[in-house]
C-alpha cells in the first residue's frame, strides 16, 4: 500500500535502473573487501540512499534489512538531554546527527565511540566492521565535523563510515580527504522517463511518452517527485490525459506567486505582503535558499539581459549573506526590497522611453 | 622573725609592691606628705604614729608595704601569719619585685594624698622627664614627680633605695626597715594587714604599670579601694586618706635615710642616675598627683618588666572593653527614670568602663536628660563619669578629692567624678529641667565642680586606704565600682541586675526623631495629606476617587453576587473585583493615594512593601491569617457586618518587586490570599505589561495612573516654591518637571536641591539644570522605534543619543525596527515612490548588516561590536528613513514566525523518523515532495467514498507507521494560506469514524512511544475508547504497562499499541490480570507488563495468520 515510490525502490545494486556503471564500481568495492568509508553525495531525489541500503545489502546480506529503530538519549556537558532516534540493524546503524541541533557533535562523539568500540565477535563470514550512516553531513555543524575527523582513522578496523550530503561544499576538506566521495548525480530526464515507464508497467496502467516527458521536466530531474507526481496524477485522472494538469506541490505555488506578486507591485505595503508571505514559507520549513533561488527564478521571467545580471547577483549575495547570518528573513527581505526599488527604476525608466 | 629571714627577700619584693600599689592609689596625698617631710624631719615618726593609730589595719598592710623592715615587726604581730603568707606569694612573684621600687612611691602619695594637692604642675613635670634621657614613661614619670614634689620624691626615693637596697645590701634594706620598723611598731596593730596588702599592692601595681602612668595610677588605686570591702565607708575613707598622709610623712622619713643609703655603690647605675635627679628636684614642690609618684618610683630596671606587663594589662583590658561594649555587667544595675530634662545645663564626659552602662548609652542618658556629652573634659564640664581605665587625660583633669580638705592643684579643671552610681543617683534624684539639687552632695549646675570635688573627694580617700589593706589582688579592675559604692552604698552595685540598656537607646531614637522633623525632605513635608491634595485627583473620575469609591463599597459588594466585568468596560467600579491594581510610573502618588483612600475611609492599613520579604511561605503564614481573619467584635455585637470593629486594607506595594528567590511564588500566593481575602487588597507596580503582574491584573480591580501633565504639577510645585521662598519662573519649572519626566517626586527633590543652593534660578538654567537631572528613561521598544524613526526627535539628538535607542534593548531593538520600517513615511522621498523604494531597499540591506554583525556577536562573543551593530541598526536606518510612522508600530512578527517555524520543523522531524523505514527521504525531502501525496493517500480515500474509505486510510497510515497525531501535523504542515483546509470536503460523521476505527485497532509502530507527554495523551484517547466498549478496559492497562517501560529498546519493535477485540480475546484475560495486578503494586509492573507485550504479540501473530 505505500507509494509507488518506496514500493519499486531497488535493493539491491544490481537493480539499479540508472548510473549503472557507478553501480558496478560499488559492487566491485564489496567484493574486493577493501571499504573506504564514503562520501556519498547528490541532488535529492537521485538515489542516494538507494545506493546505500543495496549497498549494505551487498556487505551484509539480507540480514540487514532487518530495521530497529532506537532512541538514544545523550546528555550534553550542559547538562541537556538530548534524544535521537537511530535505525539500526545487527550490521549497521544510521543516525541523523542534526536531529540534535547543535549539540550534534556529543552526538557523533557519543554513538560512534559506542560502535566503533566494540568488536564485532561473530566474524564468520561477516564482515570485522560495522557501518554508521550519517545523514545529512552538510548540515552538521563546524564541531562536529571537526569531531569526525579524528574518530574515521582511529576506529577504522571497526567501523566505516558513510556519510550522505547534498553537496559536498560544506562539508570541510579533511573529511572529504578521508572518504572516498561518490558522487551520485541526478538522473537524466530519459533516466526518468525510463523508471516511469517501468512503474507503469509494474502497476499495470499504461503511460504516454509525452505525458512521461512532461512529468520529468517538471520533477526537476528529481526521481522521487517525479514518481509522486506520477502516482498522484493517476489518482487524479486515468487513463493520462496528454494535457492533464500535474499537481504541482503547494509550496511552490505560493513561492510562485510570491515572485508574481512583486513583480506585479513596488511599493512599501507590497514589500509588506511579500513579506508575510515570506514568513508563512519560511514558517513551513521551506529552505531560505530555495526560496530565494525559486524567486528569482520567477522574477527573472519579467526581466531583460542587463537586469537580470544585476539582479541575480543581487540575489546571490543576499543568499550569501542569509547563510552567514542569523534570522534569514532579514536578508531575504533585504533582496526583495532591493529588487523592488531596482525593478521599480527600470520600469520608470522604460516607461519614461516610451 | 626567722620564717621571714628566708622570705625576706620576696618580702621586700612584696613591700616595693605595696608601696607602688599605695603610691597609684594615693598619689595626690604624696605631695602633701613630702611637704610635711620637708617641713619636719622628726616629726614623721610621730605622724607615723597617728597614722597606726586613726588607719584600719588595711591601712597598716599599706604602711608595712612602704618599710620592708616593718615586716618583721609585723610578724611579732598577731597577723604573723598572713605576712608569711604573703610573703610565699611575694616568692612567687619574684619577678614582681622590680615593682616594688614604684610601689614605695606609692606609699609616699598616700601620705600626700590627704594633706596637699599641688598636681597642677604635672604636664610641665612631663616635659621636663621627656627632655631627660630615660625611655621608660614610668621613669620618666617619677622624674616629674620628683620635680613637682621633693618631698614625696624623697619618699620615693627612699622606697626605691630600699628596693635597690634589698638586693643590694641587706644592711640598706635593714636600715630602711628600721625607720619604717619604728612606725610600725606605734602601729603593731597595724603591720599584719599590711603582708596581704603587699600581695594586693603586687597586682595592683601590675595593673597600674600597665596603664598610663599618671591617670592611670590613680584609677588603680580607686579599683583596689573598690575591691577591699572595708574601704566602703567614707568615713573609713577620709581616716584613711589621713592616715596615708600620715604615712606618706614616715615614708618620707624613711625615704630620706634610704636617699642617704642610696649613696652607696652598690645601687644599680640607672638607680643612682635617677636618684640624684630626685635629689635635685626635690627641692622644687612636691608632685600634685599621686599617680606621679609611682612612677617615680619606678627604677630603670624595673621599667622593661613593667612597661611590659603595663602594656598587656592595657591590652587586656582595651579587648576587654571592646568585647564588653564598653560595659563590664550590661544592665546589671536599673537606670533610674530621672524627670524629663534633669540633667539640663549638665556637661557630663563620659570615660572608662562603667558598670552596667555602655558608654554610648550612659551618653544617651546624658543626652535623654537634656545634658551634654562631649567627648573631651573642658572647662564646661560639670562632671566626669569615670569608670575603669578612664582616659588619663581626662582623670588628669578631674579635682584630685584627696579628703576632706581638698587642696587642688591649679592647673586642674576640678571636674567633680562621678561614679556609675553617682550618675544614676542624680539622673533619679534630679528634679525636672533645671533641677539642681541632686541626691548625693552634687552640685548644682552652676558651680557643680566645688561640690563634686567635696564629694569625690569623701570617697577617694576610703578607696586608697583599702586597696591598701585589701589582700585580694584581683580587685584591681573593680575600683571604678567602688568609686560608686562610696556614695551610694557600697554593695548596690553588684545587685543591682535589671538591665537599663534599652533605655538609653530609645531615648536617643526619639532625639533622632525631632531632628528629623525639623528638616524633612520635601517630599515628605509636603506630602498629600487628603486625597484632594494628590496632583491630578481632585476630578470625580479621578483614579482616587475610583479608589475611594471601591473601597468603600467592597464590604457591600462582597454580600452581593457580581459578574466579571468585560475586561474593557469603562464604567466598572470593580465591585466585582476583591483586589485592586494601581499601577503607573513612579512618583505620582500610587502609594500616597493608597494611603489616604483607606485613611479617608477610617481603614486601618496592613502595608507590605519590597522591604519585606514576601515569599509564598511568609504571606501565607502572615498576610492570610489577616486576610481571612473577622474582628471578634462583630459577632459580639451580633450583627454581620463588620462595623463593630476597624475595617482594615492590605496594601501590598511594589508588587513587581515580588521577584527573585526570596519572593518566590509570592505572586501565586498573592492571587490566591486575595481570591480568599476578607478584607480589600490594593496592590500597587509600576508596570501593568509586567509578566508576573498580568496574571495578578486579572483578580483585580484595574487602576492605571497616568502621569499628571505639566500644568497641575507645576501649580503644586510652585505654592510650594513659593512657602519655600524660591522663586522660580514658570517655565523654568516647566523645564524642570519635564526633565524629571512628570515625576512629582523628583521634581521635589531637584527642587529642594535647588533651594539649598540659591534662591531663583532663571529659565536657562533651570534648563540646564533639567538636562542634567534628566531622568535616565527607560525606553520600551515602542518609544525607541518611534524615536529611531521620528524626524521630529531626531532634532535634538547626536549620533551618541541615537546610539543609545539602540541600547535601550539591543536583542529587542533590532527585530523593532525591522519590522516597523516599511510603514515610514520617509521625508527624503517627498512622496516619490521611486525613492522610497530606494530607502527601503537600503534600510533593509542595513538591517541584513545588522543581522549579520548579531550573529557574529553571539558566536564568537565580540560584544565590542554592539556599538557597530547599534549604527545599523538604529542610526542608519533611522537617517535614511527619516520621517513618521504612518501606521501602528507593530511587535515584530519574527518572534512568532520564528517558533512557528521551530514548531513545524519539530513536526516534520517526528514524521520523517516515524517513516524513516519506508522511505528515503530526509526532513526536506519529507517536506517538499513526500507530504502531499502521503497526506492525499490517506485523506482521498476519505473525501472520495466517506466512510468506506476509512479502512483504505487507516492502511495507508500503516503502511507509513503513521499514528493519528502524525496525521494532524501533517494536516499542520500541508496546510497552506492559499488554500482551503485540506479536510474541509470530509464529513464530521467520517472524520469520527475514521478516528473510532484507527483507535480500535492495534498499530504496530517500529519506534517506541517514548516521549511521556505522548503516551499521556494517547492514555486519555485510551480512556475514551474504554468507554466506548468496555472490554479494552484490560487492554488499555497493558499498554500503560508497556509505555512506562523506561528502555524503549526492549519492546521498540514489538510493541503493540492495542489489540483488535477478536485477537486480544485470546491474551486479554492475562493481560487484563497483570494490567490490575500492576495498578496496586509499582514495582513488579515493568516485568508482568512485558509479559502482556509478549502475551499481545502472540495475539499479532494471530492476526497476521488470519489476514
Amino acid at each position: 500500500m505505500s507509494l509507488w515510490v518506496d514500493k519499486y525502490r531497488p535493493n539491491t545494486l544490481a537493480k539499479l535502473d540508472f548510473h549503472l556503471e557507478q553501480g558496478e564500481r560499488l559492487q566491485k568495492m564489496v567484493t574486493k573487501g577493501n571499504f573506504p568509508h564514503l562520501l556519498i553525495y547528490g541532488p535529492p531525489g537521485a538515489g542516494k540512499k538507494t545506493r546505500v541500503s543495496a549497498l549494505l545489502r551487498e556487505l551484509y546480506g539480507p540480514g540487514v534489512e532487518k530495521l530497529r529503530m532506537e532512541h538514544q538519549n545523550f546528555t550534553t556537558p550542559s547538562n541537556k538531554k538530548i534524544e535521537v532516534m537511530t535505525i539500526a540493524s545487527n550490521y549497521h546503524i544510521e543516525v541523523n546527527p542534526n536531529d540534535a541541533g547543535i549539540y550534534d557533535r556529543i552526538v557523533i562523539q557519543e554513538m560512534i565511540k559506542n560502535i566503533a568500540q566494540t568488536q564485532q565477535l561473530d566474524i564468520g563470514g561477516q564482515r570485522e566492521f560495522k557501518v554508521v550512516i550519517l545523514t545529512e553531513v552538510d548540515k552538521l555543524t563546524k564541531d562536529a565535523q571537526h569531531a569526525l575527523r579524528r574518530t574515521m582513522e582511529k576506529y577504522m578496523t571497526t567501523c566505516r563510515l558513510i556519510l550522505c550530503a547534498n553537496s559536498t561544499s560544506k562539508i570541510i576538506a579533511p573529511l572529504q580527504s578521508r572518504c572516498l566521495a561518490i558522487r551520485v548525480p541526478a538522473p537524466s530526464q530519459d533516466d526518468i522517463i525510463k523508471v516511469l515507464q517501468m512503474v507503469s508497467k509494474k502497476e499495470g496502467i499504461t503511460l504516454p511518452a509525452d505525458f512521461a516527458i512532461r512529468l520529468a521536466e517538471k520533477s526537476e530531474r528529481n526521481l522521487r517527485r517525479a514518481l509522486l507526481m506520477l502516482e498522484a496524477c493517476k489518482v487524479q485522472q486515468y487513463p493520462f490525459n496528454i494535457k492533464q494538469e500535474i499537481v504541482e506541490p503547494d509550496w511552490e505555488v505560493y513561492l510562485r506567486e510570491t515572485g508574481q506578486k512583486m513583480v506585479s507591485e513596488q511599493s512599501p505595503k507590497a514589500l509588506l505582503e511579500v513579506r508575510g508571505r515570506i514568513y508563512e514559507l519560511l514558517s513551513h520549513c521551506i529552505a531560505p535558499e530555495m526560496i530565494i533561488k525559486k524567486l528569482l527564478k520567477e522574477i527573472l521571467k519579467n526581466c531583460d539581459g542587463q537586469l537580470k545580471a544585476e539582479i541575480t547577483s543581487m540575489a546571490a549575495y543576499y543568499e550569501h549573506r542569509l547563510c552567514l547570518g542569523n534570522k534569514v528573513i532579514f536578508h531575504i527581505e533585504a533582496f526583495v526590497a532591493k529588487f523592488m526599488a531596482i525593478y521599480k527604476r527600470f520600469l520608470e525608466e522604460s516607461f519614461a522611453n516610451i | 622573725m626567722p620564717p621571714k629571714s628566708p622570705k625576706t627577700a620576696a618580702v621586700k619584693g612584696d613591700i616595693r609592691n605595696f608601696f607602688t600599689s599605695i603610691a597609684s592609689k594615693t598619689s595626690k596625698p604624696q605631695g602633701s606628705a613630702s611637704n610635711m617631710k620637708d617641713e619636719d624631719g622628726g616629726k614623721r615618726k610621730k605622724k607615723a604614729m597617728v597614722l597606726v593609730d586613726s588607719t584600719d589595719s588595711e591601712s597598716d598592710g599599706s604602711f608595712v608595704k612602704a618599710t620592708p623592715s616593718k615586716k618583721k615587726k609585723v610578724e611579732e604581730t598577731p597577723k604573723k601569719k598572713e605576712v608569711v603568707a604573703s610573703a610565699k606569694k611575694s616568692n612567687n612573684a619574684k619577678t614582681k619585685i622590680p615593682e616594688t621600687p614604684l610601689q614605695p612611691v606609692d606609699i609616699s602619695s598616700v601620705f600626700g594624698n590627704k594633706p596637699i594637692q599641688r598636681s597642677k604642675d604635672i604636664p610641665e613635670k612631663r616635659k621636663r622627664t621627656v627632655i631627660e634621657d630615660h625611655s621608660d614613661e614610668d621613669f620618666e614619670a617619677t622624674l616629674q614627680q620628683l620635680d613637682e614634689a621633693p618631698v614625696t620624691k624623697k619618699s620615693k626615693v627612699i622606697e626605691k633605695s630600699t628596693s635597690k637596697g634589698k638586693p643590694d645590701s641587706p644592711v640598706k634594706k635593714e636600715k630602711i626597715v628600721k625607720s619604717p620598723a619604728k612606725e610600725e611598731k606605734s602601729k603593731s596593730s597595724a603591720s599584719p594587714p599590711s603582708k596581704n596588702g603587699k600581695a594586693s599592692s603586687k597586682e595592683s601595681a601590675r595593673v597600674e604599670v600597665k596603664r598610663e602612668p599618671a591617670s592611670d595610677k590613680k584609677r588603680k588605686t580607686a579599683d583596689s579601694s573598690v575591691s577591699s570591702p572595708k574601704k566602703s565607708s567614707p568615713i573609713k575613707d577620709a581616716k584613711a586618706s589621713e592616715e596615708k598622709d600620715k604615712r606618706s610623712r614616715a615614708e618620707h622619713k624613711e625615704l630620706d635615710s634610704n636617699s642617704n643609703k642610696t649613696s652607696s655603690p652598690s645601687k644599680p647605675n640607672k638607680k643612682i642616675k635617677t636618684e640624684p635627679t630626685i635629689v635635685k628636684e626635690t627641692p622644687k614642690k612636691k608632685a600634685s598627683k599621686d599617680d606621679d609618684d609611682p612612677d617615680v618610683i619606678d627604677s630603670p630596671a624595673y621599667d622593661a618588666l613593667e612597661k611590659r606587663k603595663e602594656k598587656a594589662e592595657n591590652y587586656r583590658k582595651f579587648l576587654a572593653s571592646r568585647r564588653d561594649g564598653g560595659a563590664k555587667n550590661p544592665g546589671s544595675k536599673p537606670v533610674p527614670e530621672g524627670a524629663p530634662g534633669c540633667l539640663t545645663g549638665l556637661t557630663i564626659v563620659v570615660t572608662g568602663v562603667l558598670e552596667s552602662l555602655h558608654r554610648e548609652e550612659a551618653e544617651g542618658l546624658v543626652k535623654k536628660y537634656g545634658g551634654k556629652a562631649p567627648k573631651a573634659v573642658s572647662k564646661n564640664t560639670s562632671y566626669l563619669l569615670a569608670g575603669d581605665d578612664a582616659g588619663p587625660s581626662k582623670l588628669s583633669k578631674v579635682s584630685p578629692s584627696p579628703g576632706p580638705s581638698h587642696d587642688f592643684n591649679a592647673k586642674d579643671l576640678n571636674v567633680p567624678m562621678l561614679s556609675e552610681d553617682d550618675f544614676l543617683k542624680l539622673i533619679a534624684t534630679r528634679p525636672a529641667a533645671q533641677g539642681l539639687s541632686s541626691p548625693a552632695p552634687k552640685k548644682a549646675p552652676t558651680t557643680p565642680k566645688s561640690a563634686h570635688k567635696a564629694k569625690k573627694a569623701e570617697p577617694e580617700p576610703p578607696s586608697r586606704p583599702i586597696t591598701v589593706s585589701s589582700p585580694s589582688k584581683k580587685k584591681s579592675p573593680e575600683p571604678k565600682k567602688i568609686d560608686l559604692k562610696p556614695q551610694s552604698s557600697s554593695s548596690s552595685s553588684t545587685t543591682a541586675t535589671t538591665s537599663a540598656t534599652k533605655k538609653p537607646e530609645a531615648n536617643s531614637k526619639k532625639v533622632a526623631e525631632d531632628n528629623d522633623e525639623v528638616q524633612l525632605p520635601w517630599v515628605d513635608k509636603y506630602k498629600p495629606t487628603s486625597l484632594k491634595q494628590v496632583i491630578g485627583m481632585h476630578g470625580d473620575r479621578s483614579i482616587a476617587k475610583k479608589l475611594l469609591y471601591w473601597l468603600k463599597s467592597w464590604y457591600d459588594n462582597r454580600g452581593k453576587k457580581l459578574t466579571k466585568p468585560y475586561p474593557w468596560s469603562t464604567n466598572d467600579d470593580g465591585g466585582y473585583f476583591k483586589a485592586a491594581l494601581l499601577s503607573g510610573p513612579p512618583g505620582i502618588g500610587k502609594t500616597t493615594t493608597a494611603h489616604l483612600a483607606a485613611k479617608e475611609l477610617g481603614y486601618d492599613i496592613v502595608e507590605m512593601n519590597a522591604s519585606d520579604t514576601r515569599s509564598k511561605r511568609l504571606l501565607h503564614e502572615h498576610v492570610m491569617e489577616l486576610l481571612s481573619s473577622q474582628s471578634l467584635s462583630t459577632f459580639a455585637h451580633g450583627s454581620a457586618h463588620i462595623e463593630g470593629g476597624r475595617k482594615r486594607v492590605l496594601i501590598m506595594d511594589e508588587v513587581d518587586g515580588m521577584a527573585g528567590n526570596e519572593d518566590r511564588g509570592g505572586i501565586q500566593e498573592l492571587i490566591a490570599m486575595i481570591k480568599t481575602s476578607k478584607i480589600p487588597v490594593v496592590c500597587i507596580c509600576n508596570d501593568r505589561q509586567h509578566q508576573k503582574i498580568r496574571s495578578l491584573s486579572n483578580y483585580c480591580y484595574d487602576l492605571k495612573f497616568t502621569k499628571p501633565r505639566i500644568e497641575q504639577i507645576r501649580g503644586a510645585m510652585m505654592s510650594i516654591c513659593f512657602k519655600e521662598g524660591l522663586s522660580l519662573k514658570p517655565e523654568a519649572l516647566d523645564e524642570i518637571i519635564m526633565g524629571a519626566n512628570q515625576d512629582v517626586r523628583q521634581v521635589l527633590h531637584h527642587l529642594s536641591m535647588l533651594a539649598s543652593d540659591k534662591k531663583s534660578l532663571s529659565t536657562e538654567k533651570a534648563k540646564l539644570e533639567a538636562s542634567k537631572s534628566k531622568k535616565d528613561l527607560k525606553l520600551g521598544p515602542w518609544e525607541v522605534v518611534k524615536k529611531v524613526f521620528s524626524a521630529e526627535e531626531h532634532k535634538g539628538m547626536s549620533i551618541h543619543d541615537k546610539t543609545g535607542l539602540f541600547f535601550q534593548d539591543y536583542s529587542f531593538g533590532p527585530l523593532f525596527v525591522q519590522e516597523n520600517y516599511p510603514y515610514v513615511v520617509p521625508q527624503a522621498a517627498k512622496g516619490s515612490v521611486i525613492k522610497t523604494l530606494d530607502l527601503l531597499g537600503r534600510t533593509a540591506h542595513c538591517m541584513s548588516q545588522t543581522d549579520l554583525i548579531e550573529k557574529v556577536i553571539r558566536s564568537q562573543n565580540a560584544w565590542s561590536l554592539l556599538p557597530v551593530e547599534a549604527v545599523f541598526a538604529s542610526v542608519v536606518p533611522g537617517q535614511l528613513m527619516e520621517g513618521f510612522i504612518s501606521s501602528q508600530i507593530a511587535f515584530p512578527s519574527w518572534l512568532g514566525k520564528n517558533s512557528r517555524t521551530n514548531k513545524m520543523d519539530r513536526l516534520l522531524q517526528e514524521l520523517q523518523s516515524h517513516m524513516r523505514l519506508k522511505i528515503s527521504g530526509s526532513k526536506r525531502a519529507v517536506n517538499l515532495d513526500y507530504l502531499p501525496h502521503i497526506l492525499d493517500s490517506i485523506i482521498g480515500p476519505l473525501k472520495r467514498s466517506g466512510a468506506d474509505g476509512v479502512t483504505e486510510a487507516i492502511r495507508a497510515m500503516e503502511s507509513y507507521d503513521l499514528m493519528r497525531e502524525d496525521l494532524d501535523s501533517l494536516l499542520e504542515v500541508a496546510q497552506w494560506p492559499h488554500k482551503p483546509d485540506i479536510m474541509a470536503g470530509i464529513e464530521a460523521k467520517v472524520k469520527s469514524a475514521f478516528t473510532r476505527a484507527y483507535n480500535k485497532e492495534a498499530h504496530m509502530t517500529p519506534y517506541a512511544v517514548g516521549q511521556v507527554k505522548k503516551s499521556r495523551s494517547k492514555d486519555t484517547t485510551d480512556d475514551v475508547d474504554a468507554v466506548l466498549d468496555g472490554d479494552e478496559d484490560g487492554l488499555a492497562g497493558e499498554e500503560d504497562d508497556e509505555e512506562q517501560n523506561e528502555d524503549p529498546s526492549l519492546d521498540a519493535m514489538i510493541k503493540v499499541k492495542k489489540e483488535s477485540k477478536k485477537t486480544a480475546s485470546s491474551s486479554s484475560s492475562g493481560a487484563t490480570a497483570s494490567a490490575a495486578s500492576k495498578k496496586k503494586t509499582g514495582a513488579p509492573a515493568a516485568t508482568r507488563g512485558r509479559g502482556g507485550g509478549a502475551g499481545s504479540r502472540g495475539g499479532r501473530g494471530k492476526k497476521k495468520a488470519a489476514e
